[in-house]
């Protein structure tokens, strides 16, 4: 698929910036092959949950703000009845899968597999770099793993994922992707970072 | 030279000697001093000039309250003017200089203004400059401005970086001396996320050094090992040099904290400041408090120095401030100062007192030093040139004031002062009720609050060590307390005996009637009591009033030692307490902030995010000019070799009407509709129909906005029965999906419709001309390109050389045109593509400018005419207003005003004479009145390469029964006038001819 063009590619190329000792972060740009959002009418918000289980195989986050992990998929609930679906398959919203599974009448769903770019902030610095730009309580228990935020950084809008403690994934405009490395990679600077290979992550 | 370096002593490392300079001569200091100690213990009197008449003046304080000592820091783009000597960490090789002297601190030319003293009492400046015209105070103002002034800033660029950070925590506790450090105790045993604040570059506030027993050891040890604990626990986190310097709503707090103003350079990375916004659910204030001076002839002689900061200096920095020391207090707390100078062996001459009673343990704190106590006197004058030599001291009762007697002289280098304390109360005042006034101890305490936050210690008014720990603890437990936690019990350290602020008499002016001498209120801003009195004599009663017109409490202090006296002597001038006064309010910051920490990283490249489409970067190598677009990158033109603007943009545009040319529209807003009311949805938010429109069809659309003028437009696709993708224009992306989102939660939530941005999930290029269809046929893999078979406004889905597209037969060039969509990621691929089957057929990029001649050329509306004050009918598309319907804007359309015959319409401008028509210019009549009346303006314009002629799209009053009028495009700005002609907006091909080929 050489036709894919990265708007961060030339500039993600693996590097140690670290003016003292051990990076403070990894920085990876991880390459989304599908990205669906799956919105469900009122009336529809159970059928349409369990119709995702079933076509993904991978159970449904049960609160607000939350999300669930099978292998290559995750299942991030973004708004009431609305669900941010990540998946190993490009065709997750084309191919007649999640598409075929909800028609109108349950209903909408939108690829937005080429609409984000994703950033992995790994390391025992993560959530210093992050509140540099991010206004959210990144605390354990405020904002535990698994947990997904929608917030902003440096103006730009981002979902903020937690892996674990010091593991998160974040979903820019792809517009802006660029712009927000930059800007990433600035606030890292002070306690060092490594960018691993784009995909690796 | 008086101030001298302590033979033991301190909290500085004496084994660790620092270099620096002041004004150029080298002196040397030690690790822990700050540059105010450090200049102290080398004997340097005299740290700058006074800002108005320019007095020679010396150290005043220890900390943040600084009104003297202002120094630059550092040299070249790292100059900081304004620096308080008795903040700034001494690091090796520091570079300082005074400021506002000249030629030398020594010899200052202005210092005349001294001498023409009442001349340049309160108001002075406006009333003799300001006076006879406004233009002679334009004249004056910039020397007037030079003469006085603080510091002057390098104009170079900021070579250094600066940083915000977000925290979270339970419980923010803004000073870390006995209250604050008991506080974070109480309220992190509890288990409450917990943020310490402090000012300095060590906490510890007035435990620093001091000899007081505090549990089983001295207080500064004490203290030591209570923030080791404190910084061990995980959910406790330190900030020292951070200034908690606002409260803003919803307890969210802005602070500074100064991370590389310590070191010479910042380290590599390392920003200098960084603004943390803390956000807590309850504030602890323990700021402490702030002595204050009193008032007297002299009283800003370098060598008079605030009692506490005299102490402090002796205690921590282990410098003496002077050879002889007098002390003038007029409460109990300031012999402490006392027994640390005896204690240090420095000599206390005498303390004067205007009380008759002092407290036992200030007695024998006199007895032990050896000084003459001299209770019932006051301080009249300071006398000296450059430094204090001796003092004047005369007989006072609280009934009669100073009594008219021959005054004695005592002979003293330093003369402490201290006229009692005044809490801290900044950041509590910006989140209470008014001030409360405290009649024991003359000042004002917190108000009432207004957000939830409670304070402790000194600024409170507790001012022993004992009661600031004990208000700590309990400050600390009910603020944890009120976030949920359960606290176990803490043990108050026993404190040792110690002297406290006590038995004060309120004093605020020890001048005898009819004495001479300057005695200064604020000395920052050179406000005497005298400026106070005329204020009140000129009518200026109010204390905010008082403040505008004499500056009292202006400047980089904010009056933290001048405001209660100033609001005390204008008590005393309309016979009225000081709480019937009042107090002014404080706002943020508490302490002056450098820009660079608000702006943090957002400068330069930074500034704001740049937004770049997915072809961005082949523009930018084909060496497109880029422009921005809001936030997007634009190519502009694509200039080749020798080209200007002008020449690129025409050539552009030809070869697309001539042959085919391709421009990147990823920009435009993307908005994917679906559900089964997604037609009725859309039906109700544009202004023509679209029930009917059928699958595989797009149309072109007009929202209204609520009170029925025109909002955007934009082409939508039918893709599937219930499934379409809208376009917005570029500026109105976001806005229209977030009214969309508005419209579908609140007005019809029954309707089953999600909208969802797909604006970034396409990459969009317009291909445009005669020859497209030759060019598209070649690369696309499954699609009919006959007329017939993909008529116009048609939408197809296929693939091109493999890759999933989406294309859609819209032409906004008038030419036979198609919209390709396909992936972002794929969207340089695809344009290569095209690109590479289009050069056969000489295909050529055109960018913004082109694309707004041929649209010009056509007579379609864009943002310039989309302006928020046209309607459709003004704009020539009131056909496209639905009579048969209700949609958004249609109750209020028909509004008088709205349909009113003589509103300004769309035309056509043609220039007659060959020049460009400058978009923003009037059209008049030619040889009209005197001045001219706007009959409208020029909206866009452009050179015709169709035409060639210059043209333009105007908005003028009645327009379409104008054309064939002769007008005049007039801009005053630039002196540019051109003759045009009113014609058709449709200058090229108005029946479209061209595109339904």
């Amino acid at each position: 698929m050489s036709d894919l063009l990265s708007p961060l590619q030339g500039h993600n190329e693996p590097q140690v910036v670290s003016p003292q000792g051990q990076p403070g972060v990894v920085l990876t740009e991880r390459r989304i092959a599908g990205l669906v959002q799956v919105a469900a009418w009122p009336d529809t918000l159970s059928q349409v949950a369990q119709a995702i289980a079933t076509v993904t195989h991978c159970a449904m986050p049960q609160r607000p703000s939350g999300s669930t992990t099978r292998e290559a998929i995750a299942i991030m609930a973004v708004g009431p009845g609305r669900y941010l679906i990540e998946s190993d398959d490009p065709g997750l919203a084309t191919k007649l899968t999640l598409t075929a599974a909800i028609g109108a009448d349950l209903g909408a769903v939108t690829d937005l597999s080429h609409a984000r770019s994703a950033i992995r902030i790994s390391g025992p610095k993560a959530t210093w770099v992050l509140s540099k730009g991010l206004a959210i309580d990144l605390h354990p228990e405020a904002f535990p793993s698994q947990d997904v935020a929608q917030s902003a950084i440096h103006e730009v809008g981002v979902l903020v994922r937690r892996l674990s403690k010091d593991s998160f994934d974040l979903y820019v405009f792809r517009g802006f992707a660029l712009s927000f490395w930059e800007w990433l990679t600035e606030a890292a600077a002070e306690t060092g970072y490594r960018v691993d290979p784009p995909g690796s992550a | 030279m008086s101030g001298y370096r302590l033979a033991s002593g301190g909290l500085v490392d004496r084994s660790r000697l620092l270099t620096f300079t002041f004004d150029g001569k080298r002196y040397q200091g030690f690790a822990g001093d700050t540059l105010a100690s450090a200049l102290l213990a080398n004997g340097v009197d005299i740290l700058g000039r006074s800002f108005k008449y320019h007095r020679p003046r010396g150290l005043f304080s220890a900390g943040v309250e600084e009104p003297n000592a202002m120094v630059t820091l550092r040299s070249g783009a790292r100059t900081e003017p304004n620096c308080k000597a008795s903040m700034v960490e001494l690091f090796e090789g520091l570079e300082a200089k005074s400021q506002n002297r000249w030629p030398s601190l020594g010899l200052d030319i202005m210092a005349v203004n001294g001498l023409a003293g009442p001349l340049f009492s309160a108001g002075f400046y406006y009333k003799t400059f300001m006076g006879p015209t406004r233009k002679a105070w334009m004249l004056y103002e910039h020397f007037i401005r030079k003469a006085a002034g603080m510091g002057a800033g390098s104009q170079l660029p900021d070579p250094d970086h600066y940083e915000e950070t977000n925290t979270f925590c339970d419980v923010l506790i803004a000073g870390a001396g006995p209250a604050g450090i008991m506080s974070a105790m109480a309220a992190a045993q509890s288990g409450a996320r917990v943020v310490l604040a402090d000012d300095q570059m060590e906490m510890g506030g007035s435990l620093r050094g001091t000899p007081l027993t505090v549990g089983e050891t001295d207080g500064d040890a004490w203290c030591r090992s209570a923030l080791a604990v404190l910084s061990m626990l995980p959910n406790v986190t330190m900030l020292p040099r951070n200034t908690v310097y606002g409260y803003y709503d919803d307890n969210t707090f802005g602070a500074v904290e100064r991370v590389a103003d310590h070191l010479p350079v910042p380290g590599e990375a390392m920003p200098r400041q960084r603004h943390w916004t803390i956000r807590a659910k309850r504030l602890v204030i323990a700021a402490g408090a702030i002595e204050r001076p009193l008032i007297f002839a002299g009283n800003d002689k370098p060598g008079v120095m605030l009692a506490d900061a005299v102490r402090v200096y002796a205690e921590r920095y282990g410098v003496a401030a002077g050879q002889r020391v007098a002390l003038f207090v007029n409460n109990d707390g300031a012999y402490r100062t006392v027994e640390a100078l005896a204690k240090a062996g420095v000599t206390v001459v005498a303390v004067i007192d205007p009380r008759l009673q002092i407290g036992a343990q200030a007695r024998s704190a006199v007895e032990a030093s050896g000084a003459e106590l001299l209770t019932g006197q006051v301080v009249t004058s300071a006398r000296g040139g450059r430094r204090l030599t001796a003092i004047e001291v005369t007989p006072f009762d609280p009934a009669n004031g100073v009594r008219d007697v021959l005054p004695r002289s005592i002979a003293a280098d330093c003369l402490a002062v201290s006229g009692g304390w005044t809490p801290t109360i900044h950041l509590a005042s910006q989140a209470s009720g008014p001030a409360r006034w405290d009649e024991d101890l003359a000042a004002f305490l917190p108000g009432d609050p207004l957000q939830p936050w409670q304070a402790a210690g000194a600024c409170n008014g507790a001012f022993s060590t004992a009661e600031c720990l004990a208000a700590g603890i309990q400050a600390g437990a009910e603020a944890a307390r009120a976030c949920g936690f359960t606290l176990s019990p803490i043990s108050v350290p026993a404190v040792g005996a110690e002297i406290v602020c006590d038995a004060i008499l309120p004093l605020w002016d020890a001048r005898p009637a009819g004495g001479k001498g300057k005695a200064f209120v604020d000395l920052q801003h050179d406000v005497t009591a005298s400026d106070v009195s005329l204020a009140h004599r000129e009518g200026f009663r109010s204390v905010e009033h008082l403040k505008r017109y004499t500056t009292l409490g202006m400047a980089t202090d904010q009056g933290k030692t001048s405001n209660m006296a100033g609001l005390a002597l204008m008590a005393h001038e309309r016979g009225l307490t000081i709480p019937e006064v009042g107090t002014t309010r404080f706002r943020p910051p508490y302490t002056p902030i450098a820009l660079g920490a608000l702006a943090g990283q957002a400068r330069g490249s930074h500034f704001r995010p740049l937004r770049r489409t997915p072809m961005h970067d082949w523009h930018v190598a084909a060496g497109a000019d880029m422009m921005e677009v809001g936030l997007w990158q634009r190519p502009r033109v694509y200039r080749r070799d020798g080209e200007s603007v002008e020449q690129a943009y025409i050539r552009e545009a030809r070869q697309v009407r001539q042959g085919v040319g391709i421009v990147d529209v990823s920009t435009l807003g993307k908005i994917d509709v679906q559900g089964p009311d997604a037609a009725e949805f859309l039906n109700r938010v544009y202004s023509n129909g679209f029930l009917k429109l059928p699958e595989g069809k797009a149309r072109y659309g007009l929202m209204l906005r609520e009170d029925g003028f025109l909002w955007d437009d934009g082409t939508t696709w039918r893709l599937a029965e219930h499934r379409f993708l809208m376009t917005t224009t570029t500026a109105n992306a976001a806005t229209v999906l977030s009214q969309l989102e508005f419209l579908l939660a609140a007005v019809w939530p029954e309707l089953k419709v999600a909208v969802t941005s797909v604006s970034e999930q396409w990459a969009a290029m317009a291909v445009s001309g005669p020859r497209t269809r030759d060019v598209l046929s070649t690369v696309l893999d499954d699609i009919e390109m006959s007329n017939e078979g993909f008529p116009f406004m048609g939408v197809r889905e296929g693939t091109l050389d493999g890759i999933p597209v989406l294309v859609a037969r819209l032409s906004f060039s008038g030419e036979l045109a198609y919209e390709v969509y396909c992936g972002a990621h794929f969207g340089e691929a695809v344009w290569r593509k095209i690109m590479a089957a289009g050069a056969a057929h000489d295909i050529v990029a055109y960018g913004l400018e082109a694309l707004g001649t041929l649209r010009i050329e056509k007579g379609h509306v864009a943002g310039p005419e989309l302006d928020g004050r046209t309607t459709a009918e003004d704009l020539g598309l009131g056909g496209m207003a639905s009579r048969k319907k209700d949609y958004i804007g249609s109750a209020m359309m028909d509004r008088e005003g709205l349909i009113d015959e003589n509103r300004m319409k769309l035309v056509g401008l043609i220039s007659r004479d060959g020049q460009p028509v400058r978009s923003g210019s009037h059209l008049i009549l030619p040889n009209g009145e005197s001045p001219p009346r706007s009959l409208g303006h020029v909206t866009s314009s452009t050179y015709s390469p169709a035409l060639e002629k210059y043209i333009a799209l105007g908005l003028l009053e009645n327009g379409r029964e104008r054309i064939g009028e002769a007008l005049v495009a007039t801009y005053p700005l630039k002196g540019h006038n051109v003759d045009v002609e009113v014609v058709s907006s449709h200058f090229f091909d108005p029946e479209g001819s061209r595109m339904h080929v």
